[in-house]
């Protein structure tokens, strides 16, 4: 009955061979994105110089002005207009992603449906105008929605107007043209989901008399969950601080993150309150990695 | 295979080693770094120089005098000249990130009309050699705005039934405000948060009836009749009216306008002091001068260029103005902290 | 295999044909309307003309500039000497920055592959953060960053600046290979005796290749296409084609544009057609 102690437990090093691989890849991490981005961080707390740069003075009017908080020496009275631009940039991403959702979740049901090599090539047709400048497709809607452009030429051609239509410059030429600049960020997540699904489960459902939508309600779409979320989140949130659709198709009438953003650093010379702004979108894109982070690890769990 | 692979690999490291060297040493051939607008310099005044000097020009391109102050800030070293415009100048001047030319020593000064020498950061018109001057106004097309009168800013601020919806205004905070501030009766460059209150507000009430606030290809929309009426700047306007006369046409606003002037500047940092000085010489030259303002169809700071500026352009009152009119010009000037004030307006305006 | 009643899969087809031609519509008209004979109005065709393209090759140097080809009545406004720099910096920070980033991101792949550590999915998840931020946020960013290091503006600022993102991508395409490779030839390797370098290189490398090259493939593609990044990053004669045509847009719509850009499609489309051949799903 001799009580042997239990073998200790040998603890694993904390870098195991192999780990060499990840340091070119890690330092460039560390140096050329978290840096820059922790640097823009503390700008975001500090005074601005008179013609740009900073000053190292501590102060957080940055943040209460993006908050819209008043400031007696700046004569600022409450004022929500930058909250308003993030709602908008918001509202206008959401809705590039829902529309993207819609357009994609059909198209990529079908492509998954698809023997292999037939799977393969519409898949790469789908992939291949992303490559295309993004300057170039935006300048490509603008041909199109334009006064003298494809769709008023059409329409006026056939008689159905006279005038023509007021289409571009418009929020919704910027979410067309966004929409167009992300949908495969949208197909190829779905695709990936919806490929994985096991079809028998369909039939399973069919078999116990559900209804066709009932089976997609219940079935199909939480199957799809990880592939939808991870669909949206890959759209709303370059869409969120989009630099080109808003300044070249919309009109620049209405302000959005985006131009923002380049205005407070170039034209306005504020850098701690452009920091803040960035600091700000950064903190939404973090907290929309996680929630599709959350979700994939979600379902990897329920898979059993 | 694998040794085709190897080859690969130690090329592409090779390019990219490559890519990061420095350009051939100065030593082997003179250059000179040029920074400025995007298509603001002719091209064949350019070629030219090169040819006659041998220095190898190199040119970089900007959108805004914001885009230029923040990369040379930021350490775009190796720029010889920029383009700065008045209010630039005398910013940059602040920063101590100009040179000194010395231009009053160099061939050609004498040809300089001296009215143009207006930045207040150069008293002794040593720093920078003015480059070209215009005014910002409004191009029109003359179909659209047939019976309409297009002389004054009341177009855009106050537009007719007709041509509501077919206005655009340039994206520019200087430029917008200002035109407002004119056409209250105010400074171009008014600090009082009461007048610019009222700038503000007439810009809010006229904004529903505008199509868009950009500075890009306005030209081709004034044409085909997207947009009636447009604040343009008098050179990119008058080179659309050249290329179509009986559709559009361009006009200086009766209540006044901004004067703007661009200036030629050597940065401090320069690495070719010498190529610099010696671009300054060329472009004082008068053959050179009136070249390159026929190209830009601008307004020419050299007086003895006058006479070989195109006629066409010369005669028209609203690209050279007379001196009335002239008296209704106004130059944007550098605000300081001040301009706070128009980013808050500014950000109001297109945020609502 | 599919038991879908017909009339949903005819709409499913409809559906598909519609959705491609949202995709292609916008590129087929560049095409046609880059053969527009019409200097003024873009949209209202005139004849055939193969007009812009001679003068853009002219411009970048490949044809003469005097030949017959490429002049053709008051079109001197347009042009612009700058376009041939413009497209050589951008294929040198293209290369360049693929390079470091193929190199870089095979072997963070590697690494998150074949190791476990604390805080692994973290690592990793974080990896896709310079792909997903916005590209202006990254931008300004790195010119405050280079700013307060008084680190010079230059071509290989924008280098840098695009393989931080490019190696993320390269990670993402090689790790997907990985992540399919069959382990059993590996292991099947080290029983017989080989060190871990041999099997390395003998083994998992030569399986890897398609990906890396398809990865190297598509970081030359994507650098080639940066607008925002080399805006804000670039600097002395580091002016890319994509800067430069933004600025060419915002002065003066030239019909040359439409065919610049059409060159620039073709060119990453065929890039990419090649990088995704190379990963087609083989027998292997």
């Amino acid at each position: 009955m001799t009580s042997a102690s239990p073998p200790p437990i040998p603890r694993r090093p904390l870098l195991r061979p192999g780990m060499g691989k990840l340091a070119p890849g890690f330092f460039l991490f560390l140096c050329l994105f978290l840096a820059p981005v922790l640097i823009v961080v503390v700008y975001s707390l500090l005074t601005r110089g008179t013609y740009g740069g900073v000053v190292w003075h501590l102060d957080l009017d940055s943040y209460a002005r993006v908050l819209g908080l008043p400031n007696e020496d700046e004569l600022r009275d409450w004022d929500f207009v930058y909250l308003g631009i993030f709602a908008k940039s918001a509202m206008i991403a959401a809705a590039t992603a829902g529309l993207t959702l819609l357009m994609a979740f059909p198209a990529a049901w079908y492509i998954a449906r698809q023997p292999d090599r037939r799977k393969f090539m519409l898949l790469t047709l789908v992939t291949l105008p992303f490559f295309v400048n993004a300057l170039v497709r935006v300048y490509a809607w603008m041909l199109i929605l334009r006064a003298d452009g494809l769709i008023n030429n059409l329409l006026m051609a056939s008689g159905l107007i006279d005038q023509p239509l007021h289409l571009i410059y418009t929020p919704g030429a910027v979410v067309v043209a966004m929409v167009y600049q992300y949908l495969p960020f949208m197909v190829l997540p779905l695709f990936a989901s919806l490929e994985k699904m096991d079809l028998r489960l369909l039939e399973a459902s069919r078999d116990l008399g559900a209804s066709g939508s009932t089976t997609f309600r219940r079935v199909v779409l939480p199957l799809a969950m990880p592939g939808i979320v991870a669909g949206m989140v890959l759209v709303f949130v370059p869409a969120f601080g989009n630099f080109l659709a808003p300044t070249l198709i919309g009109g620049a009438k209405d302000l959005q993150l985006g131009p923002l953003l380049a205005q407070a650093f170039l034209s306005a010379r504020d850098w701690p309150f452009g920091s803040a702004i960035a600091t700000l979108l950064s903190a939404v894109v973090l907290l929309c990695l996680f929630v599709m982070a959350r979700s994939e690890g979600r379902q990897a769990k329920e898979v059993v | 295979m694998r040794r085709l692979r190897h080859l690969a690999a130690a090329s592409l490291t090779a390019m990219a080693i490559a890519a990061g060297l420095p350009s051939a040493p100065a030593s082997a051939a003179q250059e000179l770094h040029l920074y400025n607008w995007t298509i603001y310099i002719d091209p064949a005044v350019v070629d030219d120089f090169q040819k006659e000097s041998g220095i190898k020009v190199t040119l970089d391109n900007y959108g805004t005098n914001e885009e230029m102050l923040a990369k040379v800030q930021a350490g775009a070293d190796g720029y010889d000249i920029v383009f700065p415009s008045v209010f630039m100048q005398d910013i940059m001047s602040q920063l101590n990130l100009l040179g000194n030319p010395g231009l009053k020593d160099l061939d050609g000064y004498n040809n300089l009309d001296q009215k143009y020498f207006i930045a207040k950061s150069d008293p002794q018109h040593e720093i920078c050699l003015p480059y070209n001057w215009g005014t910002t106004g409004l191009i029109y097309n003359k179909a659209l705005t047939k019976g309409q009168a297009v002389d004054s800013w009341k177009v855009i601020f106050e537009p007719p039934e007709a041509l509501r919806g077919k206005i655009a205004v340039l994206d520019d905070v200087r430029e917008t405000i200002g035109a407002a501030l004119v056409y209250n009766g105010f400074s171009f460059n008014s600090t009082d948060p009461k007048e610019l209150a009222k700038a503000r507000d007439t810009i809010a009430k006229a904004k529903p009836y505008w199509a868009a606030m950009l500075t890009d290809g306005i030209g081709d929309k004034v044409i085909n009749g997207d947009f009636a009426v447009a604040q343009w700047w008098s050179g990119s306007a008058a080179q659309t009216v050249a290329s179509k006369p009986d559709a559009v046409g361009y006009v200086i606003p009766k209540e006044g306008a901004n004067g703007f002037q661009e200036q030629m500047c050597m940065l401090a940092k320069a690495p070719n002091v010498a190529s610099a000085k010696a671009f300054f010489s060329y472009m004082m030259r008068p053959d050179v001068a009136a070249k390159n303002t026929n190209w830009l169809h601008g307004g020419t700071t050299n007086k003895a260029a006058l006479t070989m500026v195109n006629p066409a352009l010369r005669s028209d009152p609203n690209l050279y103005p007379s001196d009335e009119v002239r008296q209704r010009l106004h130059l944007v000037q550098d605000l300081g902290d001040k301009i706070r004030l128009y980013d808050a307006v500014w950000t109001k305006i297109k945020a609502e | 295999m599919s038991l879908r009643p017909s009339p949903l899969k005819a709409a499913l087809l409809a559906h598909l044909w519609l959705f491609f031609l949202f995709l292609y519509l916008p590129i087929a008209m560049l095409v046609v309307y880059s053969f527009n004979d019409n200097a003024v109005s873009m949209m209202t065709w005139n004849g055939f003309t193969f007009d812009w393209y001679w003068r853009v090759l002219a411009n970048i140097g490949l044809i003469s500039p005097s030949s017959d080809l490429a002049g053709s009545g008051n079109l001197q406004l347009y042009s612009d000497p700058n376009l041939g720099p413009a497209a050589l910096n951008s294929v040198i920070v293209a290369l360049g920055s693929a390079s470091l980033a193929t190199v870089i991101g095979t072997l963070s792949a590697l690494g998150l592959a074949r190791c476990t550590f604390p805080g692994k999915l973290t690592y990793r998840t974080a990896l896709y953060l310079p792909i997903v931020i916005p590209d202006i946020v990254l931008g300004i960013a790195l010119l405050v960053f280079l700013a307060a290091l008084s680190f010079p503006l230059g071509r290989v600022s924008v280098i840098l600046a695009h393989t931080v993102f490019l190696a993320s991508y390269v990670t993402v395409v090689v790790g997907a290979r990985l992540a399919g490779m069959n382990t059993a030839l590996e292991e099947a390797s080290a029983d017989l005796g080989a060190s871990p370098w041999i099997t390395f290189w003998r083994v998992t490398f030569p399986q890897l290749v398609p990906g890396i090259v398809g990865g190297f493939l598509l970081s030359v593609v994507i650098s080639f296409d940066d607008l925002v990044i080399a805006y804000f990053t670039s600097g002395v004669g580091a002016t890319t084609l994509p800067v430069y045509l933004f600025g060419a847009i915002k002065r003066n719509v030239s019909p040359e544009i439409n065919a610049i850009s059409v060159l620039m499609m073709l060119l990453s489309m065929v890039i990419v057609a090649l990088a995704l051949w190379l990963r087609r799903p083989t027998r292997a």
